[in-house]
């Protein structure tokens, strides 16, 4: 049981908040009066009283191409029929107890009110006829550890965010897409911003009564580029702080975007990737991080997936299913060689968008120890119990008013030693001796899929496998030095196992990524997302296989860009 | 020198760069195998701002500044090109098409042309793979029933029509919506309700490879009110009312507005106290409004010129050319050119449609005799020249569509002469009732071979009207359906007094604003089916603040 009173003094304020207590006037009546005859009690309610400043920005090439600034204010609500033990969560289908409505820009407590009658009569509705689903079809196996664990209640008022001057970001978007360079081959030179900042109000009948801020400022830089045989090549660069006041200086987020591209630019230029390769490849800088966001990062979230609800249409839920979460979770198994260990730690820093003290069910979060001498010992979880855990660790997070699961935060990856670049690539040719070859490749950037539809969706690219995107920045390392850089390379064949052939690790590199908002899913828009920090090592996998990503020639273009204007 | 340095900076106005890059592109297109034979920008500046107000305090502003590119590409020549219809597999092929996104600053004159440039490419690519499959396809399978060329070579418009900023102090009227949502709120009956106003300034540049060159565009502004409950069966009902003006100082003032929101309660709890209708079939009388929607769905979407040529489409009318469709004393014509009928604004006003074409009226049909289609750009046997009804939501090939559909009576009746025309029938033909629709909440209508060809109109306000001294009843839960040439058939009589709805109609070519006017038109026999219904029970608890009772 966990019990944490974060603030008392500032508790009362809380509560005296007019929106607030309106909120918990609707739960406390809802709690006692919302029944029907012969229906399994209603044991547990929840709202999110989310209040939110809202900024997107879209820029190309030094010009708007749209832009918004509004409240974005919103109710979310859980409602848990049965008993925690069996009740009527977890089971596949939308009609599931739980949603979320907008709020009025301006909210009253009248709103409050009324939005909360309406979104929990339907919520109750849904959880009255979802456990009747659940119950007449599925048999809990003997170990089912229960749906829900009951806690007692979290107090916290950890304060509101505050939003950002709207024309300052505005300009900033447009003045950082003007940093593209203007060059005919460039497809797609787009900057798109989001900026949020606010409070969520998480309220429930166990008495939880918190306030934390929320607040995410994000930009991501999208580049576009054809090459000569018709490929497109993709990349992007990402920053993601807490605070608008957070960001680098647009001179220096001005040279990086410039530097992506005229480097997207030059890569395109380099020639094709013609062969089959299999043998050691190197992930440094970026390509690190994403290599174990893909592959780590999914079987260390724990929350199991619903329960598939056997429709006409086919099953809703299971390892597919919308927040089914968990199903690659590799509790108890080798997931990285011995001797490494994974922690995420919500507070690990605290500037960071992915930062909370308290998660979106109001728990209090834990630093937890993952994985330990490469075996998964934790998994990362929300109060959705699952075998062999202890319960929730405060991971809570997603979309409000879905199934919360247990995801990532901030998380360290930590090898049993470093190594530096230069012994990396030394181990790595030695290894590639024994393929026949005297060079390995060398990967430092990955595509993201993130941004594949910007500019009308023509940059998926190999979409087949995407365990693992194409990479963006590909090179040739001999073993004398010399380095190749080549384009239109793809990984094939990629599995999770790939972690358990990590032979060296080299110095340790961060990065930011806006991970889906379902666990195993896969972000289609460059903005979407939850911020996650990574850290993790530079790394040399023995073997993985490269081949070549066949263009089109029926994708080179006809009518050439503009020329710039001097 | 200074002098020159600023004429330098200052920024090539759209239409300018649209022309400039159209040409740049066709130099390069014109020596291709496949070279194309038109091809037209368009883009669509949308400058609009939406109020919704809810339970007394603003729900939502969202203020919308967008560009949308349109390239409209034909490889080929006008008697068969990339956009002719396929048949069979081929018309599984995948586009492309969607919405372009382009930079609102004109000074941004690299990111406009790089933009324009990939997307007059991508276009041009697709419509040339598009044209071999076309000439495939029509090598293999059977001659078309209505052979026609695929594109009239027009001489090129030209013209510039300034449209203004729309002056609406929004502020003021967040105010107005407000107060006017707390009296929708009112009474604990209503379980949901808002008032809206929206506000959209549309600017329209096109060029094309003729040589047109047009800038113009439309205001619009919709305020609107609308209120929903659950009856004790399930059933969903709502009431929802909006006008659509073109300029600000015709929009209602605050007193109109709580007036208004009034008799929107008050005819939402009348619904919910009002019995569900049952399957009927007999005399009807459908009042204007009603009436224009029936006359939309019915005949306005089966005289739409592409509809003749498709081999998939049921033709009703095809081949009724000069031949009579409905009674002599019926006028039908469609003219976008009216801004205004009846008194009242027309949502179907434009000046150019989306092929720049300029407007002009459409006769369709001529004391009950068909004499016309409406025709976009695309002809079809006997009507080889577009009448300005080629029309698209940005992001959407144009097809012919309606603009403001009027529908005229030469011989008309008053409201009191149809209803005793009404009484008499249902005598005559010894039916319990008759049936008065006031209301309607728009309809569809399928045209095609595979569904049944038929209506159906959604019925907001319906009474059941006796012949044994009974007063009127409201009915709820039923909506007119039927098939267009039976209906037609039955059309009895005409009122004397058009009435004007106000919509948008979505179709191949996307949402576009329209109007229907018409009088309203009694008819010897149509027909009723339930309404879908809902399935929730009203809500357990009764609405916060209240015992749940009236007010």
């Amino acid at each position: 049981m966990i019990a944490l009173l974060l603030t008392l003094p500032a508790l009362a304020a809380l509560s005296d908040d007019p929106l607030v207590a309106a909120l918990i006037e609707q739960l406390e009546r809802n709690q006692e009066q919302l029944h029907i005859d012969d229906a399994p009690p209603l044991y547990h309610l929840r709202y999110h009283l989310l209040l939110m400043d809202s900024v997107e920005v879209g820029a190309s090439q030094g010009g708007l191409l749209y832009a918004s600034h509004s409240p974005f204010n919103g109710l979310g609500v859980e409602v848990r029929v049965g008993a925690p033990e069996l009740d009527s969560t977890g089971f596949g289908g939308w009609e599931d107890g739980m949603g979320f409505v907008s709020l009025p820009v301006e909210p009253t407590p009248l709103t409050v009110r009324n939005e909360a009658w309406r979104l929990t009569d339907r919520a109750y509705k849904e959880a009255v006829e979802q456990y009747a689903r659940k119950a007449a079809t599925w048999e809990p196996p003997p170990d089912h550890p229960g749906d829900f664990q009951l806690l007692a209640p979290t107090t916290a008022q950890l304060g509101t965010a505050h939003g950002g001057d709207f024309e300052a970001l505005k300009q900033l978007a447009v003045d950082l897409s003007a940093a593209f360079p203007r060059d005919p081959a460039l497809e797609v030179g787009q900057v798109f911003m989001g900026h949020e900042a606010g409070s969520q109000v998480i309220v429930d009948t166990e008495g939880t009564r918190v306030q934390r801020p929320r607040s995410e400022t994000s930009i991501r830089a999208v580049a576009h580029v054809r090459t000569a045989s018709g490929l497109l090549l993709t990349d992007q660069l990402l920053w993601s702080v807490l605070d608008p006041s957070d960001l680098p200086p647009a001179s220096e987020m001005e040279g990086a975007i410039a530097a992506m591209a005229t480097g997207l630019l030059a890569i395109a230029c380099q020639p094709e990737l013609t062969e089959e390769y299999v043998g050691p490849v190197i992930f440094e800088d970026d390509a690190a991080i994403q290599l174990f966001r893909e592959m780590l990062v999914p079987q260390l979230e724990g929350t199991p997936p619903v329960v598939p609800f056997d429709t006409w249409i086919g099953e809703l839920g299971g390892d597919l299913g919308e927040g089914a979460g968990g199903a690659e979770a590799r509790l108890g198994r080798r997931v990285l060689p011995p001797g490494w260990s994974v922690v995420d730690d919500p507070r690990m820093d605290p500037h960071h968008p992915a930062t909370f003290e308290v998660d979106a069910e109001g728990t209090p979060t834990q630093a937890v120890d993952l994985v330990e001498d490469g075996i998964v010992r934790q998994v990362l979880m929300s109060r959705v119990p699952r075998k062999g855990t202890s319960g929730t660790n405060g991971h809570a997070r997603g979309q409000l008013g879905r199934r919360l699961p247990g995801r990532a935060s901030e998380l360290e990856v930590r090898p049993d030693a470093h190594t530096g670049h230069r012994k990396l690539r030394k181990q790595a040719a030695q290894l590639a001796r024994a393929y026949g070859r005297d060079y390995v490749y060398l990967v430092r950037r990955l595509q993201d899929p993130a941004v594949f539809g910007v500019g009308g969706g023509n940059g998926v690219v190999n979409l087949e496998d995407v365990a693992l995107p194409p990479p963006v920045y590909l090179v040739r390392v001999y073993a004398d030095g010399r380095e190749e850089i080549v384009h239109g390379g793809s990984f094939s064949g990629v599995h999770r196992w790939v972690l358990r052939d990590i032979v060296a690790a080299g110095e340790e590199v961060s990065g930011t990524y806006l991970a889906p908002s379902t666990p195993g899913g896969t972000s289609w828009d460059p903005l979407r997302g939850i911020p996650t920090l990574l850290r993790a090592p530079e790394v040399l996998v023995g073997e993985l296989e490269i081949v070549p990503t066949p263009a089109d020639p029926k994708d080179i273009r006809v009518v050439p860009a503009p020329q710039a204007s001097p | 020198m200074l002098l020159l340095l600023l004429a330098a900076a200052q920024a090539a106005p759209l239409i300018d760069t649209l022309s400039s890059e159209l040409d740049r592109a066709m130099k390069v297109l014109a020596q291709q195998p496949e070279p194309p034979h038109y091809v037209g920008l368009t883009v669509t500046e949308n400058v609009s701002v939406n109020l919704t107000a809810r339970e007394g305090t603003l729900f939502r502003e969202d203020d919308v500044h967008q560009r949308l590119l349109d390239v409209d590409m034909r490889v080929g020549t006008p008697q068969l090109d990339s956009t002719h219809p396929l048949r069979g597999m081929s018309s599984w092929k995948a586009e492309d098409r969607g919405r372009t996104l382009l930079v609102l600053d004109d000074s941004a004159d690299y990111a406009l042309r790089s933009a324009l440039a990939r997307e007059i490419d991508e276009r041009y690519r697709e419509a040339a793979e598009g044209v071999v499959m076309v000439r495939a396809n029509q090598q293999v399978r059977v001659d078309e029933e209505s052979p026609a060329d695929d594109f009239e070579v027009r001489q090129p418009a030209t013209g510039s029509v300034p449209v203004a900023d729309l002056d609406v102090d929004y502020d003021a009227w967040e105010q107005v919506l407000a107060r006017a949502s707390a009296r929708l709120d009112a009474d604990p009956r209503v379980h949901s309700s808002y008032a809206g106003l929206s506000g959209d300034v549309q600017r329209i540049s096109f060029v094309d490879t003729e040589g047109a060159r047009l800038e113009h565009g439309t205001t619009r502004l919709r305020v609107s009110l609308r209120v929903s409950s659950t009856g004790e069966d399930g059933d969903e009902i709502e009431v929802y009312h909006a006008v659509d003006v073109h300029e600000p100082d015709k929009l209602p003032d605050e007193d109109a507005m709580v007036a208004w929101a009034d008799q929107t309660v008050a005819e939402l709890l009348a619904l919910l106290e009002a019995p569900r209708g049952q399957p009927y079939s007999g005399p009807v009388i459908l009042r204007g409004r009603a009436a224009g929607v029936f006359f939309h769905e019915v005949l306005g979407h089966r005289v739409e010129g592409h509809r003749q040529k498709r081999d998939d489409e049921g033709k009703t009318f095809t081949e009724y050319v000069g031949k009579q469709i409905l009674p002599p004393f019926i006028d039908v014509y469609d003219d976008p050119t009216l801004e205004q009928l009846a008194g009242e604004d027309l949502n179907g006003f434009y000046l150019y449609d989306s092929e720049g074409v300029a407007a002009m009226r459409a006769d369709i049909v001529d004391d009950g005799l068909l004499v016309g289609f409406l025709m976009g750009r695309s002809p079809i046997p006997g009507f080889e020249h577009s009448n300005s009804h080629g029309r698209r939501q940005a992001g959407y090939a144009p097809v012919s569509r309606m603009g403001n559909l009027v529908v005229e009576a030469s011989q008309t009746r008053s409201e009191e002469q149809l209803r005793a025309l009404l009484l008499a029938e249902i005598r005559a033909q010894g039916v319990e009732y008759g049936i008065i629709v006031d209301e309607i909440g728009g309809g569809f209508t399928s045209t095609g071979r595979f569904q049944p060809n038929a209506f159906k109109v959604h019925t907001n306000q319906a009474w059941k009207v006796y012949v044994d001294g009974r007063p009127d009843e409201l009915v709820r839960g039923i909506d007119l359906v039927g098939t267009p040439l039976v209906a037609f058939g039955n059309l009895v009589a005409a009122g004397d007094q058009p009435l004007v709805f106000n919509g948008f109609c979505g179709a191949e070519s996307g949402m576009v604003p329209v109007s229907a006017v018409a009088p309203s038109v009694f008819f010897s026999k149509l027909e009723f089916q339930l309404k879908e219904k809902g399935t929730d029970r009203p809500p357990l608890l009764p609405k916060p603040g209240t015992d749940g009772g009236a007010s």
